[in-house]
């Protein structure tokens, strides 16, 4: 229903007129009021003059944004001291404090309370703190060692023993022909037995008891000397035969801890090593007799040496190593050699 | 931890530790055995110490043992139960050190190892919480008050000289 306008609320069609809100037949019902109202035209005009232009107005809004720093400022002076505050908080912040020097006093008394180590200060007793460090052995390090220990004694020993048997091989012929000279061979094979005695750490006790072992054996050596022993003769033997019975101590302490088989084996070599010394008949009736060296020291090596990789294979199995021995010909030096290995040491000796 | 980094943790940390303790009992002698029975205490686990994480070892071993020594002597001031009017007395102080020297005696024994262990060490928060079995906030807190205190004590003494 289309609204009808009169003096009496004209103020309202001219407010929608004003605002946009009056339709093309209201705006029509306004015109021709006015025709009938000029003073009303007036008033209409006025109102149109009346526009509010935009002020403006602007807040300082940085003083509000200081309200927390002066509410708890000596918060803030602790966090930006601890390095806890945010980056917008530490620029703000530091702001606040130049533009206050009053503030800025506090925070620099809150500087003053870092405090700063005494190096001056120090532990009197540090090196009584300290400890010595233990030093461990590796196992490999004791079972390398302890096998070229053993080899190297073995070594030494089998040396003397050629050489004790080339002495041997010596006098057993000097007494075949001689025996005044038998006396001398008598002292040098005592000195060597002695020497290694010492060498190897046999007692007189075990040495009357391996002299007493090979009784036997030693009867079988007399037969090479024969007739013309004495009874001297006997004790001679008695100490020649006594020699690889010390080598065979020795042998025996070096591989004690292997196998009581391979003292089994080395006994009975030994023996039939003995058992196998050749007699010259015809030498024999005339009261003399005859050995070849040759065979025998040969024999007598390779048995040491079937009996030393037989127990450095042991030792090395032992100790879960790698050990080797081998022997080795050298075209060049027309020598063969001994090689001992093992992890971190080998050696090699010329044995002929 | 070997022995060689057993040794170097006795370089690096012997001295520091000593200060921190020395600075909290005021007891020499004490302090000496503190750090040597700290020492003990690693060397018996050293099996089981990280030697990157030997340096927290070394100190909270050594703040308990300190923390357990002043439980039983308890001859310490607490600062928080100090008015701090008290400050107010007529001696002179030739210069900061000795001023900080007497504020920190009148901490309460937390405050004054967390600010020191702060301090001397540089320790985070967290590391501090860790050695002295205090969560990160109560650290936090007691740094900040122990700063306010120092500071007040400072401010106290600038005024009157």
């Amino acid at each position: 229903m289309m609204r009808r306008i009169d003096r009496h609320n004209y103020e309202e069609f001219f407010l929608d007129y004003l605002e946009g809100n009056l339709n093309d037949s209201e705006k029509k019902n306004l015109e021709s009021f006015l025709a009938l109202n000029p003073d009303l035209k007036e008033e209409l005009e006025e109102m149109c003059l009346i526009e509010l232009e935009e002020e403006n107005i602007t807040f300082d809004k940085s003083s509000l944004k200081q309200i927390p720093f002066e509410t708890d400022f000596e918060d803030f002076c602790v966090a930006k001291l601890e390095g806890d505050l945010e980056r917008e908080e530490e620029i703000s912040f530091t702001k606040y404090l130049n533009d206050n020097l009053i503030g800025k006093a506090q925070y620099q008394l809150y500087e003053k309370t870092k405090l700063k180590a005494d190096i001056d200060i120090i532990y009197p007793d540090r090196e009584e703190l300290k400890r010595k460090e233990r030093k461990i052995i590796p196992y490999w390090m004791i079972s390398g060692v302890g096998i070229a220990a053993s080899i190297l004694l073995l070594f030494s020993v089998w040396n003397t023993s050629i050489s004790d048997k080339n002495a041997e091989q010596v006098s057993t012929k000097k007494v075949a022909y001689n025996d005044s000279v038998k006396k001398k061979v008598v002292i040098t094979p005592t000195k060597d037995s002695n020497r290694l005695e010492k060498l190897v750490g046999i007692n007189s006790e075990s040495k009357t008891t391996k002299q007493e072992s090979v009784e036997i054996d030693n009867q079988e050596v007399e037969k090479v000397i024969a007739k013309s022993q004495s009874i001297e003769n006997k004790q001679v033997t008695d100490q020649i035969v006594s020699l690889p019975n010390v080598i065979k101590t020795a042998e025996f302490k070096v591989l004690a801890n292997v196998e009581v088989k391979e003292q089994k084996i080395e006994v009975s070599n030994q023996e039939k090593e003995i058992n196998e010394v050749p007699v010259n008949s015809g030498l024999d009736n005339l009261g003399m007799s005859w050995k070849s060296s040759v065979k025998a020291k040969r024999k007598s090596n390779s048995l040491l040496y079937a009996v030393a990789k037989m127990g450095v294979d042991k030792i090395g199995e032992i100790a879960g190593k790698k050990v080797q021995l081998e022997k080795q010909y050298d075209s060049e030096t027309e020598k063969t050699r001994l090689r001992f290995n093992t992890k971190g040491l080998g050696f090699s000796t010329s044995i002929k | 931890m070997n022995t060689v980094e057993y040794n170097k943790s006795v370089d690096k940390y012997a001295d520091g530790m000593f200060r921190f303790i020395l600075k909290n009992i005021k007891d020499e002698d004490k302090a000496r055995d503190i750090v040597q029975d700290s020492f003990e205490k690693l060397w018996r686990n050293i099996e089981n110490v990280n030697y990157q994480k030997v340096k927290s070892y070394l100190f909270t071993t050594a703040y308990h043992t300190m923390i357990d020594l002043i439980r039983k002597e308890k001859r310490k001031e607490d600062f928080e139960n100090v008015d701090v009017k008290e400050y107010s007395h007529s001696e002179q102080y030739s210069d900061l050190k000795e001023v900080l020297n007497i504020a920190l005696e009148k901490l309460s024994d937390v405050q004054r190892s967390v600010i020191l262990l702060r301090d001397y060490e540089g320790y985070s928060y967290a590391e501090i919480a860790k050695i002295t079995d205090l969560s990160e906030s109560q650290v936090k807190v007691y740094i900040y008050r122990a700063r306010k205190n120092l500071k007040s004590f400072i401010g106290s003494i600038e005024t009157l000289v």
